[in-house]
């Protein structure tokens, strides 16, 4: 029996992973288009249409309310965010660095991390009061265990002989850090940083539902006490379009900047 | 001229150096020729600071100030240590103080890399990254340079141009004295000044080989006169390692094992 002969006409050139930049967008706008059509066949008043839900995002943006809370809230999620990714690149990089130092944090580190939120904010409402102060501390003791957990492990992953290349030409500390340990732990700080956000602002809302008369939380407690669901999806959609803001301002164009050089055609 | 003393250096419990000395004159090119796990790449780390664990001495010629010594010593690794997230010209620039960046143009020019300066090492040749490598070790204008076998894995007429260009170097900076690695016998004598063939437990100058130092002198002829002589040597010392440095690999593993980083001062 004869072999098929193989079609050199079949033979293609590998694709592009060039994706079309409207394609994106796209695929928020499929998701709004699904709502639409759930909506219109559900009871509006469990799931409005999410024009209703604009509607009351803009009547709130008009009395002023939005920006009211909108800016409570962003303002306990960046001195949090930036508190957390402070102390959580500390003290991974010592642990990673520091193999008797790791033993002696690990079990602790293991508990922080299992210790429920919820758990945290109640207890330093109870032991602080209800103030601003415990409000920020409970959600910064919540997130650091996982930026230390990932940057231990980016310590850890440090080429050691970029090491001894910066001891034989006796660079200084500073430029050290700054050229030779921040580009290797650069993916590490993206993934911290980018689950970070993505955690903090829900813990912040839950802290701000338990014991803050401003702030996204406190708004969603009372649309909640009134069933107001276009109040809540307002809200929510609110504070998901400015963090969706965040990755295509910040963290993409950091991350794609960071990353340049591992592209092979890269002059 | 540099001196190094060694009174006693362990690694995994075996004394590798014991008494052993080593001198190297201003301008000359030393080679250290032997089998693996003799501690070549070890003596390398000692001169270079990598490695402070051992008993002796490390000296310039008398009387020199250590901190007048500050990046007088360069390395040129096995493997091109380049950082791939900076460009060519980058990586030059992280060895030399901003003042001294004019240096890089007129070097990448020299080095024939005039047109890579902006590239990412990893659109580099393994060829081109070990003449930026090389490169980096000059730009900081040393007075010692270290190469663990810098030309090993290269294709033969890459490798033969990289020597030529280091002869030219040699030439041009006739004060800097080379240590120089390899496991090559015949590119030993090509460059060296001077050989030394180490072996044994603990390890120890087995043979010395000096030669003319004109690299003129070291035709075919020459080289067919002496690389059967100095092969023979090396076959007789990596055959008695055979049988009675069993432990050189275990060795060459320690050397390799990886310590933890420590962002210490320069």
């Amino acid at each position: 029996m004869s072999q098929p002969v193989p079609s050199f006409s079949s033979v293609s050139a590998p694709k592009s992973d060039r994706l079309n930049p409207s394609l994106p967008p796209l695929v928020l706008l499929g998701l709004l288009l699904c709502w639409q059509a759930l909506a219109m066949a559900l009871d509006q008043r469990l799931l409005p249409t999410p024009e209703r839900v604009l509607v009351t995002l803009w009547q709130q943006g008009q009395s002023g309310e939005l920006m009211l809370h909108l800016g409570a809230t962003l303002a306990r999620v960046g001195v949090s965010f930036s508190l957390a990714m402070l102390l959580g690149v500390l003290i991974g990089m010592a642990m990673g660095l520091n193999p008797r130092l790791n033993r002696l944090l690990d079990p602790l580190l293991v508990t922080m991390l299992n210790l429920p939120a919820l758990v945290v904010i109640i207890l330093l409402y109870i032991w602080l009061g209800m103030s601003e102060l415990a409000a920020v501390l409970a959600v910064v003791i919540n997130k650091v265990p996982n930026v230390a957990v990932t940057l231990r492990e980016g310590a850890r992953c440090l080429d050691p002989h970029f090491r001894e290349l910066v001891q034989v030409y006796r660079i200084g500390r500073y430029r050290q850090l700054r050229e030779v340990v921040l580009p290797q732990l650069a993916p590490y700080l993206l993934i911290a940083a980018r689950s970070g956000l993505a955690l903090i602002w829900k813990i912040v809302l839950v802290v701000e539902l338990l014991g803050r008369s401003n702030g996204v939380g406190f708004q969603l407690h009372l649309a909640f006490q009134m069933f107001d669901v276009p109040m809540i999806l307002a809200y929510s959609m609110a504070f998901i379009l400015i963090v969706q803001g965040i990755e295509w301002s910040l963290l993409q164009p950091w991350e794609r900047r960071q990353q340049r050089w591992r592209q092979p055609e890269a002059q | 001229m540099i001196q190094l003393r060694i009174d006693r250096k362990q690694y995994a419990g075996q004394t590798l150096f014991e008494n052993f000395e080593l001198q190297l004159q201003p301008g000359e090119l030393l080679c250290l020729l032997g089998p693996s796990g003799c501690g070549k790449t070890t003596l390398l780390n000692l001169i270079a600071g990598i490695d402070k664990r051992f008993d002796g001495q490390l000296g310039w010629s008398a009387g020199s100030d250590p901190a007048a010594q500050a990046k007088t010593i360069s390395y040129m690794f096995q493997q091109p240590r380049l950082l791939p997230w900076r460009t060519v010209s980058q990586n030059l620039a992280l060895v030399i103080e901003p003042d001294q960046h004019y240096r890089i143009a007129p070097l990448l020019a020299q080095m024939g890399l005039a047109e890579r300066a902006d590239s990412y090492p990893n659109s580099l040749s393994l060829g081109m990254a070990r003449r930026v490598a090389l490169a980096r070790c000059l730009i900081v204008e040393p007075e010692l340079i270290l190469m663990d076998e810098p030309f090993v894995s290269l294709d033969p007429p890459t490798a033969q141009e990289m020597r030529q260009q280091l002869q030219q170097i040699r030439q041009l900076r006739p004060q800097t004295s080379i240590l120089f690695v390899t496991h090559d016998v015949r590119e030993a004598l090509t460059l060296a000044d001077r050989i030394l063939l180490l072996g044994g437990t603990p390890t120890q100058v087995l043979h010395r080989w000096c030669g003319p130092l004109e690299p003129s002198q070291r035709d075919a002829a020459f080289l067919a006169e002496q690389e059967p002589r100095l092969l023979d040597h090396y076959r007789l010392v990596a055959t008695e390692g055979d049988d009675t440095n069993r432990s050189g690999q275990d060795r060459r593993s320690a050397e390799n094992r990886a310590e933890p980083w420590r962002i210490a001062s320069g």
